[in-house]
């Protein structure tokens, strides 16, 4: 079992998952962000969240 | 669970040497004040997992194991104090005699060896809510109960969760604005192409009638569906050449602008005056001011923290989690200052949105005033379009805010004078303009429909991009809730 640090962490991130509006690559990277030990800054949370694509537009 | 057997305990905390029974059992202790009681609960839980609670957290600033777990008499000589317990574990069916010594808390010697037992004390050492001190609980008991939640975030050791999320609510804040901008640039955009098409919503179906209807006058093919590579003016000849003037359009343009005109003096003139009485607010409470002033300090300070030592005046501190919590204590101590940049960034956002679209309004007929050879208008209105651009970054900041207080007064907009006059000029030009064939008509209407088709695809696409940012907030409500639920 892990610490409840990373039970909330796992939690979160499978309720992202659930969500199916985030996509697999973005919650691998916030899951490497939030198990490294420095701590996540707000720019590394809006640097995952800002894809590089923007869909095909009609 | 594990069961507690035997204690030896020596020249730890105000511990000389003791020895207890617990025989796997409840044990409560009591005494007097200062007899060493919550001493025995520090040496378990280091004995345990080479940490002791007490020592870390907040209120403990300046204290650590290597200087403070020893008895007073013995801290140039903390080889002679440790702790051996022998402990019970359920799980595995077996107990074993740990020992640890405060000269080396990393290090634990279990007796016998077992990787079982050892992996049952890694995991209690991912666990340091499993002691919970007089100290804790009492604050709990004591503290306001909207801060209760953080004493819980307290007890089970949860900071690094609190910190997490405060990197969470700061990008949340962060797109929040940025998302807004987006949309209110899409909705320009889109306003701005149907007013041009003439159809009351913008979509697949009501687009394509208005051009389709264009290019049945030219003799060109239907366009049956939009994909992203359509072209609305697909067919005209030399399009990127061809005259985007349409007489009926330009006269929506010039309407679209010439009639909120007449409300520009008051436009948003609510939220100005509400940014205004909270500037004169501040003015008036120096205090008030400097707390709000500190705020963004603060607030850039705990975002860039990284480390013990300070990075708004580089003090060192014992260690990053007590510098952490000296932040925050100054940030819950300013929240009317709080409420007031709350409300001062509610009104530059909605300022904001009205800048946005009177931006949009004006760039069709700036570019209007520029083909129709009316240079001094056009430059008028390209010089205001700069000046509402730069306007949008300052309403994003209390020192822009602050700047921007006379202007909010006298009216942000800042209407040029020659405006009204010029728009009057240009609108009886077009006016006296010859009506133009359908021919004409129509493919100055499909031109000039395509651009700001493509207008509204750039902005529909970098919206998208902030959306995405945007889902970033959205996406963690849920999570963060979560958190304040355990915490």
């Amino acid at each position: 079992m892990s610490s409840l640090q990373q039970q909330i962490a796992e939690a979160f991130l499978a309720q992202l998952a659930a969500s199916k509006t985030v996509d697999a690559e973005q919650i691998k990277q916030l899951r490497s962000l939030l198990s490294k030990s420095k701590k996540p800054k707000a720019e590394d949370l809006v640097a995952i969240f800002t894809r590089a694509d923007s869909g095909n537009l009609k | 669970m594990i069961k507690l057997e035997t204690a030896h305990i020596e020249e730890v905390r105000g511990i000389r040497k003791l020895d207890i029974d617990f025989q796997k059992g409840t044990f409560v202790i009591s005494g007097p004040n200062g007899s060493g009681k919550s001493g025995v609960i520090d040496a378990i839980e280091f004995a345990l997992t080479g940490q002791i609670g007490r020592l870390t957290g907040r209120g403990t600033k300046g204290l650590s194991v290597a200087e403070h777990a020893p008895h007073v008499d013995k801290v140039k000589f903390p080889d002679a104090s440790f702790v051996e317990l022998r402990v019970f574990f359920p799980r595995v069916g077996k107990s074993a005699t740990i020992t640890r010594k405060v000269s080396s808390p990393k290090k634990v010697k279990v007796v016998p060896p077992s990787d079982d037992i050892n992996a049952a004390l890694a995991e209690i050492a991912d666990h340091p809510e499993i002691t919970l001190s007089r100290r804790e609980i009492l604050r709990f008991i004591l503290v306001e109960p909207t801060k209760r939640s953080e004493e819980i975030q307290t007890i089970l050791k949860l900071d690094d969760i609190g910190e997490t999320r405060s990197a969470l609510n700061a990008a949340q804040n962060r797109l929040q604005t940025v998302y807004g901008n987006g949309k209110a640039q899409v909705q320009s955009a889109r306003s701005t192409l149907q007013l041009h098409l003439q159809i009351a919503a913008l979509n697949d179906a009501d687009l394509l009638e208005a051009v389709n209807r264009r290019r049945k006058v030219l003799s060109l093919p239907e366009i049956a569906d939009l994909a992203a590579d359509t072209k609305l003016d697909a067919g005209l000849s030399a399009p990127e050449n061809a005259n985007e003037f349409n007489k009926k359009s330009a006269l929506r343009d010039l309407a679209a602008l010439s009639d909120p005109a007449k409300g520009f003096p008051d436009l948003a003139r609510k939220q100005a005056d509400a940014i205004v009485a909270d500037l004169g607010r501040l003015e008036a409470d120096p205090a008030l001011l400097a707390a709000l002033q500190r705020r963004a300090l603060i607030e850039r300070g705990l975002e860039l923290l990284d480390g013990p030592e300070c990075p708004l005046c580089d003090t060192p501190w014992p260690d990053e989690h007590h510098l952490r919590h000296h932040l925050k204590a100054k940030l819950a101590k300013s929240e009317e200052a709080k409420k007031i940049q709350q409300a001062l960034f509610g009104n530059g956002s909605a300022i904001t949105r009205e800048v946005v679209r009177v931006i949009g309004l004006l760039g069709p007929v700036q570019k209007l005033a520029h083909n129709q050879g009316d240079a001094p208008f056009a430059a008028i209105l390209a010089s205001w379009k700069d000046n509402l651009e730069s306007l949008k970054s300052k309403l994003a900041t209390v020192d822009g805010l602050t700047g921007l207080k006379d202007r909010l007064a006298a009216g942000w907009l800042d209407v040029p004078e020659e405006f009204l006059e010029g728009l009057k000029s240009l609108t009886e030009k077009i006016v006296a303009k010859p009506d133009q064939t359908a021919t004409v008509d129509a493919q100055t209407f499909l031109t000039t429909a395509q651009l700001r088709f493509g207008d509204y695809r750039e902005a529909m696409k970098k919206s998208r991009r902030q959306r995405s940012r945007g889902l970033l907030p959205r996406m963690f409500t849920t999570p963060i809730a979560a958190c304040s639920n355990v915490s």
